[in-house]
C-alpha cells in the first residue's frame, strides 16, 4: 500500500514554523537565562504596544508592572534552576504592563530549551482582559444576585415577624373576644332560663283554650328565649373548643332512640306544615361515641333544615350503620348553599348570601365540624338552590375515650 | 298465662318477653304483670323541658319503654313503623289523642281518651298517628311495648290539624 502520508522537507518545516511564529493568535516570547528577550512575535508586539526593536535586548521585566517587577526577578531565576513546562502563576492573577504603562490581564505559559548550549526560556502570552471582564461581571452579578436573595431574605423574616405580631395580636383578640362571649353567654343564661320557666308556669296556669292569644305569646316567648340560648350555647361551646375544654366523653348509646329524642325536642321549632322524618336501615343501632356531641351535631343539623326550608316542606333524618361507620343524613327541600358559598360554610361567623334575612350567627356549622373533628368524623353536604340540602355525617362506631392528661407535665 | 298478675317484677316480664307473644300476645303478658313502682323507679329520668324515654330492655323482636312525663309535658303527634304497640300508663293522668290524615294533608283528631290505671293502649303500624299527654298535676309514666323495636318516627305539625288536648275522659 502506497504511503499517501506529506512529508515536508527540512527547509519547509522552518517556513512553517516561522508562519506560525509570525500568525500565532498569541503572544510568543524568547528570553535568555539573564532573562533578556531575544526574540518575539507580531502578536507580542501588538499586546505591548512595542516594536520589536524596542524589545529586544531588554529584560522581560520591561512588560511586568512595577510592583511585581521585583518579585518576578526571584521568580524568574527560580526558574532557571528548575525549568519546566507550566502554567506560570499558579493560582494568582498576572498582569501585563503595555508600552503606555497601561495594565491588563494575561496567562502565560513557560516552557524552556537549550540552543548550541544555551538555555532559553520560552513564554506564550494569552489577553484574557475579556475572560476576566466577564468573569468580573458574573462574579458582580453573583454578588448583585447574592446580596438580592440576603435582602430579600431578610425582608422575608422580617415580614415574616410582622405577620406572626400580627397573628399572635389576632389570636389574642379572638380569645379576649370569645372569652367575653362566653362570659355573657354565661351571665345572659340564668335570667333567661328564669324568664322560661316562667314562662312554663304561665303557660300551666293559663289553658290555651281559655284564653287562645295568652297561649299564642307564651309560645312566642318560649320560642324566642329558646332561640336566644341556643345562641349563648353555640358561644359557650365555642369558647370551650377554642379553649381546648372540649374532650370526647364516650359511652354506650342507641342511635335511634337519640334521633327520635332529638325530634321531639326540636319539634317546636318547626315551621308550620313541616313534618319531621326519622329512618333507620338495619339492625345494628349502637355506638360507643360522645353522646353530647353526637346530639349536639344532630341538632344543629336538623335545625337548620327547619329554619332554612320553608313552610310545609318536609325534613327527614336517615341513619344506618356500615361496617364501623354510622352514616347519618339530614335532608331538607329549603332555599340551598349558593355554589360561590359553599366552601366557606364551616367558616366561623359565616354566613351565605341567601340567608342574611333568617336570624343566625354563622357559628352553628363551625361548631359542628369541630365537634365531628374530635369524633373523628367528617361532614360533607351536597346543595342546590331552590332544591334544597343534604347534610351526609360519617362517624365510627366506636371511639375511645383520651387518654388522661400527662401527670408529669401537670405537676 | 291468665291475668292474675303471675309476673311480679321486671326481670320476669323480661323473660316472659323474651319468650315470645305465644298464643295470647303480648297483651295478655303486660296485663299478667304487676311491677313494683321501687323497681320501674330504677328506670326513670326526668326532665323539666320535655318528657324523657328511658329504654328498659330491647331486643330483635321487642323493645320495652318507660316514658316519663312531668305535669303538663306531652310528645308531638307523631306515628313510627313499629308492627304493635302497646302503652299502659303506670302512673299519673296520660291522655291519648289519635289523628287520621285528611285530604288537604292536614290531620284530624278522631279520638281524646283518658287512659286509667288499667288501661292498655294498642296502636298498630298504620294506623298510628297519635299523641300522648300528662293532663295531671303529678308526674306520670307509661310503660310502652314495641314489637318490633322502632326504626322510624315521623312527627307531624301540630297546626296543621284540629290537635288540641282533649279533656280527660273524653
Amino acid at each position: 500500500m502506497e504511503d499517501m502520508r506529506t512529508s515536508f522537507r527540512k527547509e519547509e518545516v522552518s517556513e512553517i514554523c516561522e508562519l506560525l511564529f509570525r500568525t500565532a493568535a498569541e503572544g510568543l516570547v524568547v528570553v535568555d537565562a539573564a532573562g533578556s528577550i531575544v526574540l518575539l512575535n507580531p502578536r507580542m508586539e501588538e499586546l505591548f504596544g512595542y516594536g520589536s526593536e524596542e524589545l529586544e535586548g531588554r529584560s522581560i521585566e520591561v512588560l511586568i508592572p512595577e510592583a511585581a517587577r521585583n518579585r518576578h526577578v526571584g521568580q524568574r531565576e527560580a526558574y532557571q534552576h528548575n525549568p519546566s513546562k507550566r502554567t506560570m502563576g499558579s493560582g494568582r492573577e498576572l498582569f501585563g504592563r503595555r508600552k503606555d504603562a497601561s495594565v491588563f490581564p494575561v496567562e502565560v505559559s513557560l516552557n524552556h530549551f537549550e540552543l548550541d548550549g544555551t538555555r532559553f526560556v520560552m513564554g506564550l502570552v494569552s489577553d484574557v482582559t475579556l475572560r476576566k471582564k466577564a468573569e468580573d461581571e458574573l462574579h458582580r452579578s453573583n454578588a448583585e444576585l447574592e446580596q438580592r436573595v440576603a435582602d430579600r431574605t431578610r425582608e422575608l423574616e422580617e415580614a415574616g415577624h410582622s405577620v406572626q405580631e400580627a397573628l399572635e395580636k389576632e389570636r389574642e383578640l379572638n380569645a379576649l373576644k370569645t372569652r367575653f362571649l362566653s362570659m355573657a353567654s354565661h351571665e345572659f343564661r340564668t335570667p333567661l332560663g328564669t324568664i322560661l320557666s316562667s314562662v312554663d308556669l304561665i303557660g300551666r296556669y293559663v289553658s290555651p283554650t281559655e284564653d287562645e292569644k295568652v297561649g299564642k305569646h307564651v309560645a312566642r316567648i318560649r320560642a324566642k328565649v329558646r332561640e336566644l340560648t341556643g345562641i349563648l350555647n353555640d358561644f359557650l361551646s365555642l369558647d370551650k373548643l377554642e379553649q381546648g375544654r372540649a374532650n370526647v366523653h364516650p359511652t354506650e348509646l342507641d342511635v335511634v332512640h337519640l334521633c327520635i329524642d332529638l325530634l321531639e325536642e326540636l319539634r317546636p321549632l318547626a315551621r308550620p306544615g313541616q313534618e319531621l322524618g326519622y329512618d333507620h336501615e338495619g339492625r345494628a343501632r349502637h355506638l360507643h361515641q360522645d353522646r353530647q356531641m353526637l346530639a349536639n351535631v344532630i341538632s344543629n343539623l336538623v335545625n337548620n333544615a327547619i329554619k332554612y326550608s320553608p313552610e310545609g316542606a318536609p325534613i327527614k333524618l336517615r341513619t344506618r350503620i356500615e361496617g364501623d361507620t354510622l352514616l347519618l343524613e339530614v335532608e331538607d327541600h329549603g332555599m340551598g348553599i349558593p355554589e360561590e358559598d359553599q366552601e366557606h360554610l364551616f367558616e366561623r361567623f359565616f354566613r351565605a348570601g341567601n340567608v342574611v334575612n333568617v336570624q343566625g350567627t354563622g357559628l352553628g356549622l363551625n361548631i359542628v365540624r369541630k365537634y365531628l373533628e374530635l369524633m373523628d368524623g367528617t361532614i360533607t353536604f351536597r346543595s342546590r338552590v331552590g332544591e334544597g340540602t343534604t347534610f351526609t355525617v360519617t362517624l365510627p362506631v366506636h371511639i375511645d375515650a383520651p387518654p388522661p392528661p400527662n401527670e408529669e407535665a401537670f405537676p | 298465662m291468665n291475668a292474675s298478675h303471675q309476673i311480679g317484677s321486671l326481670d320476669q316480664l323480661i323473660e316472659a318477653l323474651d319468650k315470645g307473644p305465644g298464643p295470647e300476645g303480648y297483651l295478655h303478658l303486660l296485663r299478667s304483670a304487676q311491677i313494683p313502682m321501687e323497681e320501674l323507679e330504677r328506670h326513670c329520668t326526668w326532665n323539666a323541658k320535655h318528657y324523657t324515654r328511658n329504654c328498659i330492655a330491647q331486643r330483635e323482636a321487642y323493645e320495652l319503654l318507660l316514658i316519663c312525663y312531668e305535669p303538663g309535658q306531652r310528645t308531638s303527634i307523631h306515628d313510627y313503623d313499629s308492627e304493635e304497640a302497646y302503652i299502659h300508663p303506670v302512673s299519673g293522668h296520660i291522655v291519648e289523642e289519635r289523628f287520621e290524615l285528611v285530604a288537604n294533608g292536614g290531620l284530624r283528631q278522631v279520638s281524646s281518651v283518658q287512659l286509667g290505671p288499667d288501661s292498655y293502649s294498642y296502636l298498630c303500624n298504620g294506623h298510628s298517628i297519635h299523641r300522648y299527654a300528662h293532663s295531671g298535676s303529678g308526674r306520670a309514666m307509661t310503660l310502652n311495648l314495641y314489637a318490633r323495636p322502632l326504626r322510624k318516627w315521623k312527627v307531624y305539625d301540630e297546626r296543621s290539624g284540629s290537635a288540641s288536648l282533649g279533656p280527660a275522659g273524653a
